[in-house]
């Protein structure tokens, strides 16, 4: 071969092109008066198809002019598909300087066909290197850059850098400096009014507007700290919150466009979300009875166990890099089209809790790692494994409940693409349960509840999971009985063993997955099903009648909410609003959520009451309910400690938290009222107050939109009670459980004092028929909250006493509504 | 070269025009269906310089046979058996030829094949067919060539069918996947289609 080594570097007299496409050199301001001009890199675009590569070659020039010299060479020597490797040589030797050229190709072929091009050339003036990346983004990004007058290194490097961006679908998560150079970079910012800020929802809104704007590499954050608007995981961890400034910067193509669509969408995110947002996950347990199995869903199954095998066999390894990746592909694409699926046949909350898992494979955050890994020489199955495992333990380690909700969500895809890739099919394991079978499982995730059918099977036993966990609002809402925590003991049964799934609330025992239960317990399981369902059919015919007695008075009937998810088990128009929200059980023996995760939860509330009346009762710790670091220590007597309001006041730094999650839930929706708990002077309830004022004012010069939400108090202390006159607030609700305690003198758990502890004491209705008729003589309203209105009898006589507002567990709604409906 | 050589390159020419469709049908299933036109573009463009390739030593011809492939097929194929033919030639030089020679520049011109496609046997390529042909060549050079012809002829045969079950994972068949099993890959075809045509006109001036 001879080699061209006879052609003028630059300004010389050039070979004329192929096809015309000779580049014209424009005079350069820096020329020499030698009149050379700074040398620029040459393009080479190679493509099987001519058009292709003309195409492409026109749409580099048409970002650099004619600064850069870029040459087409497309299509087999007779000009059809295929590559000809005379042409790539004619194109290479005519762009040759000694600044170099980079060739750029569309598929595998052509690379091999520019490779032989190259090596037939042997010496030439400057170097060449053959460039892997996308052709068209490569192309323009390598004109961007020899325009600039990048040396060839540089250009290369800049190609190859879109390689792991096509195949994550992004550009790299650094702010700025991968700007495109010659693009100007937009950035603008907003305030964000969404209430919840920017939650799971809007923020998979925002990175679907990012991957329709791919181009402009879209940032979102803070205005110092930014993250690619592409990778859901990345935004969710930005946790803005309602009222803070949301910056967006892009600096590809399209900048601005995609930009001003990304202000428009968070300016247009409604004040108030469409649907029940998602729930607030994870963190809300009961501090008690942490080791004891948990009722997630209350009902009675009887069935056989049937072992749900929540990680699947991992498949033989291929053992080459291109077919595991293939795999990996095939698995998401597969995942993903059983998700649409799956979401296509629920509504709402499910779809919801799908769309998150949908965008989760979309995110190159948790995709990425698993290329570079099968790259690296893992099969696509460990490497799926590991990098799953690796985001999961992130998010569960982060100190957010929000992420640590999402880390269930991960988990669930995760299992899903692995069944995927091992061709477990849909999903659901070869052998599906029988009918009735109670599935026991280590954590049921949301996507595998949804794939069974539970009009034929009994009900969920899992050894972990929590009662606040994305599934149980699903089994609560579908009547699925589940028990959560389990833990090991439950062990391995065998498939088949007939079991007994008691979850039928704290009422009637423990709850308990029974194994090989005795004929005998079988069959009073049986009864109390029928009976259960009896019972749910006509309490059900008695929830949607209005609470009135045969006197014509009017009851008002309020629940009472343990968890935030409680609410799922009762429609908002079966009750008058939420009586009491306890908030002690946000406590997760060791802190109190964030200030953020407070307002969802209590946003969340009044979301669902839609306008109802939210009484939500500030941190009612200490006394029987300790809290660790927090509480005064070994108190002589701590039911007559620092408890409640006290606790509360003597912790201003937790307590401020609470109170301004409080005022921007109460400047988010309407409803809400805040009920202080074990207040015994007038001071308490003016010394919250101010600090209200203090937190609302704070809010507002930080631009949050703030309230000081209407105050009351929980009657529990006698002192209280018997001067209600000198309260300054706006209702009272009793509690009777202390106040019985502190009227008979007498522990509520002392089974030796039961007859002492007596809600019908003469002395505990005269307080509260006092009360009353304060109530009706002053208008202020007197509600009971407490235990008492959990006895029909009970209930009888607050109302025989003047009561007119009671608040009861949510599953005694119907119970309290027929009791007022047959009074007197 | 001799005679021997211009007979050569006619065989390949014409066995490669023989089959020029069932090539383009063959990659038509797994491919981009144009194995054949391209092979036969390029194996025209060697046999149109039949004359000047007849005039030159065996290595040089082949060098130059390879570059005119490299430079006339349009398609992977060129600069894979371009590069099979220039090691090849580079190899025998203008030195003896004989069946350890031969074998000798099959080898380098079976690496320089693999360096090329970045790939190996059992990829479902061509080096399905030229792997174990240059191996059962290496092991048999003291055989009779008549033997060694019929074996290595065998060889090739048994090879392009084992490739029927294979996974592409190299080409424009890899994008298939698991569907490119089932079909003979259309470049261990054309090697064993090349084989043949070589080891016949050998077989006949033996």
């Amino acid at each position: 071969m001879t080699v061209a080594t006879d052609l003028e570097p630059m300004m010389g007299a050039r070979t004329p092109m192929r096809r015309g496409t000779a580049p014209t050199l424009v005079p350069d301001p820096d020329a020499t008066e030698a009149g050379t001009a700074i040398p620029t890199v040459g393009l080479c675009v190679v493509s099987h198809s001519p058009l292709v590569a003309e195409g492409v070659a026109a749409m580099a020039r048409q970002m650099v002019g004619s600064q850069v010299r870029i040459e087409a060479a497309g299509g087999n020597p007779d000009g059809g598909l295929g590559t000809d490797v005379g042409r790539i040589q004619a194109a290479v030797r005519s762009l040759m300087g000694p600044a170099g050229v980079a060739i750029l190709f569309d598929l595998g072929g052509a690379e091999t066909n520019a490779e032989m091009a190259v090596e037939l050339l042997g010496e030439l003036s400057g170097p060449v290197r053959i460039c892997h990346g996308p052709l068209v983004e490569g192309a323009v990004l390598a004109a961007v850059e020899a325009s600039g007058g990048a040396d060839l290194d540089a250009v290369v490097a800049a190609v190859q850098a879109q390689v792991a961006a096509a195949v994550a679908g992004t550009t790299e998560a650094e702010p700025a400096d991968t700007a495109v150079p010659g693009i100007p970079s937009v950035e603008k910012a907003t305030t964000l009014t969404h209430p919840g800020g920017l939650h799971a929802r809007p923020c998979v809104r925002l990175v679907q507007l990012a991957k329709r704007h791919a181009a402009a590499d879209l940032k979102v954050g803070t205005g110092t700290h930014f993250v690619s608007a592409i990778s859901l995981s990345a935004v969710l961890s930005l946790r803005m919150p309602e009222g803070s400034t949301i910056v967006f910067r892009a600096s590809g193509l399209g900048a601005r466009a995609a930009v001003d669509a990304a202000i428009a969408l968070i300016e247009g995110l409604e004040r108030v979300p469409t649907a029940s947002g998602l729930p607030v996950g994870g963190r809300m347990e009961d501090a008690a009875g942490a080791a004891a199995a948990r009722v997630a869903a209350p009902g009675l199954a009887v069935g056989p166990v049937w072992l749900d095998t929540t990680v699947p066999v991992e498949p033989e390894p291929l053992g080459d890099v291109w077919a595991e990746a293939e795999r990996l592909d095939t698995a998401i694409l597969q995942a993903r089209r059983e998700l649409m699926a799956l979401s296509r046949a629920v509504h709402d909350d499910a779809a919801a809790i799908l769309a998150v898992q949908i965008e989760l494979l979309n995110d190159p955050a948790l995709v990425e790692p698993v290329r570079r890994r099968i790259i690296a020489g893992d099969p696509a199955a460990v490497a799926w494994r590991v990098a799953c495992a690796e985001l999961v333990g992130r998010q569960k380690a982060a100190t957010d409940p929000y992420l640590q909700a999402r880390a269930a969500d991960l988990e669930d895809v995760g299992v899903r693409v692995l069944r995927a890739m091992a061709g477990h099919g849909s999903g659901v394991t070869p052998s599906y349960p029988p009918d009735n079978a109670i599935v026991l499982t280590d954590v049921m995730t949301p996507s595998r509840f949804l794939s069974l059918d539970w009009r034929r099977l009994g009900g969920v036993a899992q050894r972990g999971g929590s009662a606040t966990c994305h599934v149980a609002v699903l089994a609560r809402a579908r009547r699925v009985p589940m028990l959560v925590r389990l833990g090991t003991q439950v062990g391995n049964p065998v498939p088949g063993t007939p079991a007994i799934l008691d979850a039928e609330g704290r009422d009637s025992g423990t709850p308990s997955l029974i194994l090989n239960p005795s004929d005998e317990q079988i069959t009073d399981a049986k009864r109390r099903q029928t009976a259960l369902a009896t019972r749910r059919e006509s309490e059900a015919a008695w929830l949607t009648q209005p609470a009135v007695g045969r006197n014509g008075q009017k009851i008002t009937v309020m629940v009472t909410i343990d968890t935030p998810a409680a609410i799922d088990t009762v429609a908002p128009e079966h009750c008058d609003g939420i009586g009491l929200a306890r908030t002690e059980f946000l406590w997760d023996g060791n802190a109190l959520p964030g200030e953020e995760a407070q307002f969802d939860a209590y946003y969340r509330l009044l979301r669902w009451a839609g306008g109802r009346p939210v009484i939500v009762r500030t941190m009612d710790l200490g006394g029987d309910k300790p809290m660790a670091g927090l509480s005064v220590e070994e108190e002589a007597n701590p039911f007559l400690g620092v408890r409640g309001i006290r606790l509360s006041l003597a912790n201003p730094g937790i307590f401020r938290v609470q109170l301004r999650a409080l005022a921007r839930a109460a400047a988010a929706a309407p409803g809400l009222k805040v009920m202080l708990p074990m207040v015994t002077r007038p001071e308490e309830v003016e010394d919250t107050r101010a600090l209200f004022h203090q937190v609302v004012a704070e809010l507002r010069s930080e631009g949050t939109r703030a309230e000081v939400p209407p105050l009351g108090i929980t009657v529990e202390v006698p002192a209280a009670a018997l001067t209600i006159e000198r309260f300054d607030v706006t209702f009272v609700s009793i509690g009777t459980n202390d106040l019985i305690q502190y009227v008979t003198a007498a522990a509520r758990d002392s089974a030796a004092l039961r007859d002492v502890y007596d809600p019908l004491d003469p002395g505990v209705r005269r307080l509260i028929r006092e009360l009353a008729e304060h109530g009706k003589r002053t208008g202020l309203p007197v509600a009971v909250c407490g235990d008492m209105t959990a006895h029909s009898d009970q209930l009888r006589s607050l109302l025989e006493d003047g009561i007119t507002e009671v608040s009861v567990p949510p599953a005694l709604l119907a119970r309290a509504k027929r009791t007022i409906a047959e009074w007197p | 070269m001799t005679a021997v050589g211009a007979r050569l390159v006619v065989a390949a020419a014409d066995t490669i025009r023989t089959h020029a469709d069932e090539l383009t049908t063959l990659d038509r299933a797994i491919g981009d269906g144009d194995h054949g036109i391209n092979l036969r573009r390029g194996f025209d463009a060697v046999a149109e310089q039949t004359e000047e390739l007849a005039a030159l030593p065996l290595g040089g011809a082949l060098e130059k046979a390879g570059v005119t492939l490299v430079m006339k097929v349009g398609g992977a194929s060129g600069p894979l058996y371009g590069s099979l033919l220039i090691a090849m030639g580079k190899s025998l030089g203008d030195g003896p030829v004989s069946v350890a020679t031969i074998a000798a520049a099959l080898s380098d011109g079976v690496e320089k094949v693999k360096a090329r496609g970045r790939s190996d046997a059992g990829a479902k390529t061509m080096l399905d067919v030229l792997v174990p042909v240059r191996e059962c060549l290496a092991a048999n050079l003291d055989r009779p060539v008549p033997d060694i012809l019929t074996t290595i002829q065998e060889v090739a045969d048994t090879s392009l069918e084992a490739t029927r079950d294979m996974v592409a994972t190299k080409g424009r068949a890899s994008f298939l996947g698991p569907r490119s099993r089932g079909h003979l890959d259309p470049g261990a075809r054309s090697s064993t289609l090349l084989i043949r045509a070589v080891c016949a006109v050998v077989g006949e001036s033996a």
